[in-house]
């Protein structure tokens, strides 16, 4: 199978020049010919009362190339699942694989007075858990920095799908449900693409994969059972003593930030800045893919250049020298390696 | 002539990366000439034009359809060069063979550092010589794919591998050398303080990402995955 696919590359490449070239040409052409026909019966029926056709045979004509039906365009299952991920509630098994890994998590997501409360815990391997309260309410209110960015918004939206290119792959089960399978590849190569299965009745994305510019699959996680009834109260409590509990109310904060990034990917923008143990954390994105810059005063024995890599995500260190004092930068996201050493070093201490 | 030798060198990269079998030097070589202005725009409009046009042959709708593409299609291929007419026949098999390898390599690396970290060397920067063409960087570990092949033509390939690694990040770190030199990968294992750092700046970013939720609740998994028991 993969000896197959890697002996004809070649042949591949000339077959989509091909194409490339036959495609614009027969599309051109048919255009053409139905625009002379259209020419030719308005001619002819000049005189008479038929003028209608014509322009009938017109709007055929450009018919072809517009959407059939709303659900079969790539903009709505992206916006229905903008929709799920603020609005629903929902309990389900997961499997989370990477690092060439395959694990097991319990999830629940309730919603709580107008809040999001979500909670994660790993069936598999040592006992993790995370119970997390608040988060998103108030950050997604309009005029807040996340609002503008996120999928949700109609703004983040475009902004997606002028970074990838959104398509229909086809429909897929998942979990015992129907799905459609949408991918968003990236347009350049500075963020990592996405295989999402979308669940067709709730925009609930059932699948999710990371790939990157090779084609290789860096994470997916994926559902094997869920349960859309309303979630008791009882199911939102840590589990397990050790469980950690993430009540950031004010993580959304948008500090001023003393650092200027010289370089950001296209399409990326601040969405959060606030301050962490010596420094400050930065937040960018294009709306799907998140970074997050760190800038920390740590002391020597942080000194070290290079990155860390587990799974999809990468962490990218260096350091900026300010007069004497020396500061850590740590660029940390679902990103490409290469894109996270650019930020790193376009990083500048404001005037 | 430099220039065009150079341009053909970043179009074949291109077409590998379509394929999935660009190596991490293509990348590297396209990503910099893609952050490094000047022929970054050309490069940038040809990389998308290619995934549509990968996307349209396989019969895949796309969003937002321009009504103008197919013409700027045509008339790109027209300026560009036919390619993969390589007279090097021997090289070009050397090459398929290598990237043929090299899934299978990364997942070897993979499996040997279920513990402790291992440290590739490399050179961040990347020299350049008079003539514009790239010096050679050393090989080194990236994000480890889930599966150890490309992913052939879509996403149905579940190449499960259950072997057991630890949590811990993989670490590399970069050396700034002297243009030219080799340096060989060396291993260490990286300090308590640096592993905590790195798993406190995960944690804290995947929080952030969760917030923002277009990935639903995936960055809490990622987020717990490298908790550790409480001692």
């Amino acid at each position: 199978m993969l000896k197959r696919f890697q002996t004809f590359p070649d042949k591949a490449n000339s077959l989509l020049l091909a194409l490339l070239l036959v495609a614009p040409v027969i599309q051109a052409q048919d255009q053409a010919s139905e625009q002379v026909k259209a020419q030719a019966q308005a001619a002819a029926s000049a005189d008479s009362e038929l003028v209608r056709p014509p322009l009938l045979v017109v709007a055929q004509a450009g018919g072809e190339s517009a959407p059939l039906d709303e659900d079969q365009t790539p903009a709505f299952w992206l916006n229905k699942m903008a929709e799920a991920v603020t609005s629903l509630e929902y309990r389900g098994l997961v499997t989370f694989e990477h690092v060439g890994m395959l694990e097991t998590l319990e999830v629940v997501r309730g919603i709580r007075g107008g809040e999001l409360v979500e909670r994660v815990r790993y069936l598999s391997g040592t006992s993790r858990e995370l119970v997390s309260r608040g988060h998103d309410a108030h950050c997604r209110r309009e005029g807040s920095p996340l609002s503008r960015a996120g999928i949700w918004s109609r703004s983040g939206q475009q902004n997606v799908q002028a970074l990838y290119h959104v398509l229909l792959r086809g429909d897929e089960r998942v979990a015992d449900r129907d799905a459609v399978v949408l991918e968003l590849r990236p347009k350049d190569m500075h963020r990592l693409g996405m295989m999402v299965s979308v669940d067709k009745e709730t925009g609930l994305p059932l699948k999710s994969l990371l790939v990157n510019a090779n084609g290789q699959i860096l994470e997916r996680y994926q559902f094997v059972q869920l349960d859309l009834s309303p979630v008791d109260d009882s199911a939102l409590v840590a589990q397990t003593d050790s469980a950690r509990k993430s009540e950031t109310m004010a993580a959304c904060g948008s500090i001023v930030s003393r650092w200027d990034l010289r370089w950001v990917p296209p399409g990326f923008k601040a969405v959060a800045a606030r301050e962490v143990e010596d420094g400050e954390m930065l937040v960018y994105s294009d709306g799907l893919s998140v970074f997050t810059v760190f800038i920390q005063s740590l002391g020597p024995e942080m000194n070290f250049n290079g990155r860390a890599v587990r799974g999809a995500t990468v962490a990218y260190m260096d350091h900026i020298l300010v007069g004497e004092q020396r500061y850590t930068i740590t660029v940390v996201g679902e990103i490409p390696v290469q894109t996270a050493q650019l930020v790193a070093r376009g990083i500048a201490a404001k005037n | 002539m430099s220039h065009g030798k150079h341009q053909q060198r970043l179009n074949e990269s291109l077409s590998a990366m379509m394929d999935g079998e660009a190596s991490e030097l293509e990348i590297q070589r396209l990503l910099k000439e893609s952050s490094a202005g000047g022929g970054a725009d050309d490069l940038g409009q040809r990389w998308s034009r290619y995934q549509l046009a990968a996307s349209v042959m396989r019969g895949e709708q796309v969003a937002p359809v321009d009504l103008g593409l197919a013409a700027s299609i045509s008339v790109a291929i027209d300026e560009e060069p036919a390619h993969h007419v390589q007279p090097d026949v021997a090289a070009n098999d050397a090459g398929a063979r290598s990237r043929w390898w090299r899934p299978l390599s990364r997942g070897a690396v993979a499996a040997t550092v279920a513990f402790a970290a291992v440290l590739g060397v490399q050179q961040i920067q990347q020299p350049v010589t008079s003539g514009g063409e790239l010096v050679a960087e050393v090989e080194r570990p990236v994000q480890q794919p889930v599966q150890s092949a490309p992913r052939p033509s879509g996403f149905y390939v579940p190449a499960l591998n259950t072997r057991s690694v630890s949590t811990m990040p993989l670490v590399t770190p970069e050396q700034r050398g002297v243009a030219g030199q080799q340096n060989l990968p060396a291993q260490l294992v990286p300090s308590a303080d640096l592993m905590r750092h790195l798993n406190r700046v995960m944690v804290e970013h995947s929080e952030q990402a969760a917030q923002m939720g277009s990935q639903g609740m995936v960055p809490f998994a990622r987020a717990t995955y490298g908790e550790q028991p409480p001692e």
